[in-house]
């Protein structure tokens, strides 16, 4: 089609459903890239520290807690690093409210987990060994959870916000719980939601 | 015979893709150049033909800055632009109206 031609009215709207479409798949970042990595990271992580902890506190399997630290922790970068391809291939260069309210957002994290960090190992000195993973295991997803909520005021988006909702709920519970249903609790429903969620509401193609 | 007249400005193809794509950004944004450039898969010589239509008539504003020392362009809809597009919705969906009225 000539692009200065004019086009019918049906055209007309056809043209203005399609370019809105395909600019929003590029200004939303793709669910699938932003949940899911996290999600099957969270359950593969967790169901590490699950088997390693045994839900009476006999082991499942004898895995050393470098080991579990290792798994979690190697998973959540590589989550990380799918994240950030997945979002720089899609984003567009934008400028103004936007930018700075990302820019903010992102700080927001930075800033969130290294006070966590420190919060945590001043008091894990004070905890029994076995308690230490799941105080920074709850601690983290409690930053998770809220970061998750106040996203969601930000760009208004009640997925997101209900996904932080239910992650500072099941953590506040698993908490509670503790041993090694903490974790499983956490790597099923909270690992579970993200996965899932980035699933069902992935960008699909035009 | 229609009563209801279309914005030239908007009504053509690569404009009107062009005006949907920056309307579609929130109030207070601007895309650059270059993003506008492959959304919209145009050429960067087509784009700024369509560009320059759009800023005489004060529907578009172009702003140039540095990012280092590289120079970006970027694109916003104004105020009048956006009340532009949403007049041009209205006047295609009356027109529709109309012919669904009559045919």
């Amino acid at each position: 089609m000539d692009e200065d031609q004019t086009p019918s009215p049906e055209e007309t709207l056809r043209i203005i459903e399609r370019q809105e479409a395909a600019t929003f798949r590029q200004l939303v970042p793709n669910p699938l890239v932003v949940y899911t990595p996290w999600g099957l990271a969270w359950i593969v992580g967790f169901v590490t520290y699950f088997l390693a902890t045994g839900l009476d506190g006999t082991p499942i399997v004898t895995i050393p807690w470098q080991v579990c630290f290792a798994v979690l922790m190697g998973a959540q970068v590589l989550a990380g690093v799918v994240m950030g391809a997945g979002l720089s291939r899609s984003s567009l260069q934008i400028k103004g409210r936007s930018s700075q309210q990302g820019m903010m957002y992102g700080f927001a994290w930075f800033v969130g987990m290294v006070a966590m960090g420190a919060i945590g190992s001043h008091f894990v000195t004070r905890l029994p060994d076995s308690e230490i993973p799941l105080l920074f295991t709850t601690v983290s997803l409690l930053v998770v959870g809220v970061l998750y909520m106040a996203g969601a005021a930000v760009w208004t988006d009640w997925r997101m916000f209900l996904l932080g909702a239910w992650t500072a709920i099941v953590d506040g519970v698993a908490a509670t719980v503790g041993g090694g249903l903490a974790y499983l609790m956490i790597a099923v429903l909270v690992g579970g939601a993200f996965t899932a969620v980035g699933i069902v509401y992935r960008h699909r193609a035009a | 015979m229609t009563s209801v007249e279309l914005d030239p400005v908007i009504h053509a193809q690569a404009r009107l893709r062009v005006v949907v794509a920056l309307s579609t950004l929130r109030e207070g944004d601007r895309l650059s150049f270059p993003s506008l450039k492959d959304l919209l898969e145009m050429t960067a010589g087509n784009l700024s033909v369509h560009l320059s239509k759009l800023e005489e008539a004060g529907y578009v504003e172009i702003t140039k800055t540095h990012k280092g020392r590289t120079p970006v362009t970027y694109v916003a809809l104004t105020r009048r632009g956006r009340a532009a597009f949403e007049d041009y919705k209205a006047a295609v969906r009356a027109l529709l109206d109309s012919a669904g009225g009559t045919a």
